[in-house]
């Protein structure tokens, strides 16, 4: 690459008409299959959110199974929250919060754009360095994940309790 | 506190499981088999036949336009507006689907294959000032120093053994596979213009499209465009060709069944019949000796023999989708596509060389001057670095006609015609995909879907063996390949991942005996 080109990328590829140049700086999104039971902790929490007042500068994205997609989403914010379902070998519905440091190794990391999903775009940040630095996982442990939509009674409840968690968060922002 | 991760369950998942039989450093049998049902064409009965392109899309996430554009060529037939779609509307679908060709070529270069070649630590002695290459070197020397190579991620774990590029070329790569991030985020936001979102966008519509052009949007699809173009004349071509000549022994390999399929993309004219249509990749069919011969949508049937249905097989304007996951001897649940009875390749390689076979002379260039870089002809084709070499070309080709189209549109013509939904009707919607021929077929009646079928590219390459027992093209591809090493089996990987295949694939290693070897993720 020729870095002294007068058409780098930094000048050349600023989306023009969007709003990806200064998106709103807190994200909470959630991911998930709904066709899964209880893969669908992390939707229902957004869902939920979408529905309630929240302080301005929150932007609340239902990022379903999307995978490279996630990149774009997450960069440029100043804080984000992820809500997934987690397997963590522990009782349905336990609730775990974390940071990016302590998303464990998969040792079979794979890159397909068909599975590819919060694990990859975190990685893909972390290489280019725009990873936000206050990102926040809240993950939940899935009882079913037999092929239909609705929770179990278990994940429906730690369900509830995130989304507490997750407006306990907003009320505490940072001004901007 | 516990282990955590990500949940892989439902987003890393094997849609294709491909079975190979190793012996004596030779692939004897292989067997592809996927592993998902989805039953589209069943629960599409009864509904809107409109409604057909917005469920289609949703077949995949990552071919969405795709099956969108075939959906509606699909129902333009059916409504009997197949003849009518305006210059605007029919320019606009190739825009729409073109974007969607460069942004999944680029990705599937750099981002799905690149690292099977390429040795990604050689970023760790860089010394430049490239940006993105040393946000690579800092990325690798903090997985070094906590002694954790986990946090390399995608860069591991990986197959050892055959790395061969020189370090100068291997950073080079490196630092466009993190341009390469950008390009295809570029390439998609390009597809918004028209498409109004990626994935499963609303701009289509039997008739057209739902939005004309303007000055302004043309204006901004050339701007990214331009960014492509320049990218992939100046980056992708220029890295598949320096990883060639590295691997070209890979010109040897995964020769596959000798036989290639292409319907045509990219209308250059509304002819109402679809098989008369010009279009800058033309529909034909061709073999490794070259032959050309029209292309006829009758000779396009589906087996079941050893797929989970209990359906007959067939034309798919006549066939059903009915699964028994019990059927004995069944092993995929996909269908066995055939042309005349007989196994086709579809892709890029196939679209690429049925252009050259049938005379077009920008096509011919690009490739006699690439393949006699390496002293080949147009059969070399036929190869894992043949598919890599066609898929690149035709970014640059699709990329460039792009360009074109952007000064045939007119601001202010009309972009769709008006429909009416009839009371029975006959479609059939013929197009490729990135990777490789699509079909949609749909039969109405009393105004609403009565059957529809689709026929999807990695159907066709993945296919399981068909009623004559005839193995699929990917099968055929891996049987008599060598493997130096079973624990690190890169030739299987590369030669299946030059298919593109779409879906998620995971490939077992076993020994005559039964005895597994390993399990290797490679998509």
């Amino acid at each position: 690459m020729n870095t002294e080109s007068p058409n780098s990328m930094a000048d050349q590829t600023q989306p023009q008409q969007n709003n990806m140049d200064c998106p709103p700086p807190v994200l909470v999104l959630g991911v998930g299959n709904i066709l899964l039971s209880d893969e669908a902790a992390g939707i229902r929490v957004i869902e939920a959110l979408q529905k309630l007042p929240l302080p301005e500068g929150v932007e609340v994205v239902d990022g379903a199974t999307r995978a490279m997609e996630l990149m774009d989403i997450i960069r440029g914010r100043k804080k984000v929250i992820i809500v997934d379902a987690v397997a963590a070998e522990s009782e349905p519905g336990a609730v775990f919060r974390f940071g990016p440091g302590q998303l464990a190794e998969i040792k079979q990391m794979s890159i397909s754009v068909h599975d590819i999903g919060v694990h990859e775009a975190i990685f893909f940040l972390r290489m280019t360095d725009e990873l936000p630095e206050d990102i926040v996982f809240y993950g939940i442990q899935p009882g079913s994940l037999a092929l239909h939509e609705g929770l179990t009674p278990e994940v429906n409840a730690a369900v509830k309790k995130v989304i507490d968690f997750v407006l306990e968060d907003l009320k505490n922002l940072p001004d901007s | 506190m516990a282990k955590i991760v990500i949940d892989p369950i439902s987003r890393i998942e094997g849609h294709l499981k491909i079975e190979v039989v190793v012996e004596n450093g030779v692939v004897k049998d292989a067997h592809s088999s996927g592993t998902l049902f989805r039953g589209f064409e069943i629960f599409m009965k009864g509904h809107h036949p409109l409604d057909a392109q917005h469920y289609t899309q949703r077949i995949c996430g990552v071919c969405p336009v795709s099956h969108g554009v075939t959906s509606v060529l699909n129902l333009d037939s059916a409504l009997g507006v197949a003849g009518q779609i305006p210059d605007n509307g029919r320019i606009i679908r190739n825009l729409i689907q073109g974007a969607n060709y460069v942004q999944s070529h680029i990705l599937h270069f750099y981002h799905l294959a690149a690292l099977d070649y390429v040795d990604v630590t050689a970023a760790a002695d860089y010394t430049g000032n490239d940006l993105g290459l040393l946000k690579v070197k800092k990325f690798i020397e903090r997985a070094l120093s906590a002694n954790d190579l986990a946090m390399l991620g995608p860069f591991w774990p990986r197959y050892e053994g055959d790395y061969r590029l020189s370090k100068a070329v291997n950073q080079k790569a490196t630092a466009d596979y993190v341009k390469a991030l950008d390009m295809r985020r570029l390439a998609h936001e390009m597809a918004t213009i028209f498409f109004g979102r990626i994935p499963h966008g609303p701009g289509l519509t039997a008739g057209g499209v739902t939005q004309g052009p303007t000055d302004l949007n043309i204006e901004q699809f050339r701007t990214k465009l331009k960014i492509l173009r320049d990218f992939t004349d100046n980056v992708y071509i220029p890295d598949v060709i320096a990883v060639a000549e590295a691997y070209s022994d890979h010109f040897d390999q995964g020769f596959g069944c000798g036989k290639v399929l292409s319907y045509g993309v990219f209308d250059l004219d509304s002819n109402a019949d679809l098989t008369k249509r010009r279009r800058v990749l033309p529909n034909g069919v061709a073999d490794a000796n070259l032959n050309l011969t029209a292309f006829n949508p009758q000779f396009i049937t589906e087996d079941v023999k050893y797929g989970w249905f209990d359906s007959s097989s067939g034309h798919p304007s006549g066939t059903d989708t009915i699964d028994n996951h019990n059927k004995s001897g069944a092993y995929s649940w996909l269908k066995a596509p055939r042309y005349n009875g007989e196994v086709h390749e579809v892709g890029p390689l196939p679209r690429v060389l049925v252009a050259y076979l049938a005379g077009d002379p920008t096509v011919q260039q690009m490739v006699n001057d690439t393949l006699g870089h390496f002293g080949a002809g147009p059969s070399a084709l036929f190869s894992t670095l043949g598919r890599h070499a066609a898929r690149a070309l035709e970014c640059k080709i699709v990329a460039d006609a792009m360009d074109k189209w952007l000064d045939e549109l007119k601001v202010g013509d009309p972009w769709n015609v008006p429909i009416e939904i009839p009371d029975s009707a006959e479609g059939m919607g013929l197009w490729e995909a990135p990777r490789g021929a699509l079909g949609h077929w749909i039969s109405i009646k009393n105004g609403v879907i009565d059957r529809y079928q689709c026929v999807v590219p990695s159907t066709w390459n993945c296919s399981p063996r068909d009623d004559r027992d005839q193995p699929g093209a990917i099968e055929q591809s891996l049987i008599g390949a060598k493997v130096r090493d079973e624990e690190n089996p890169f030739e299987v990987v590369r030669i299946v991942r030059a298919f593109d295949p779409c879906l998620a694939c995971a490939v077992h290693l076993v020994r005559p005996n039964g005895d597994t070897i390993g399990e290797y993720r490679i998509a």
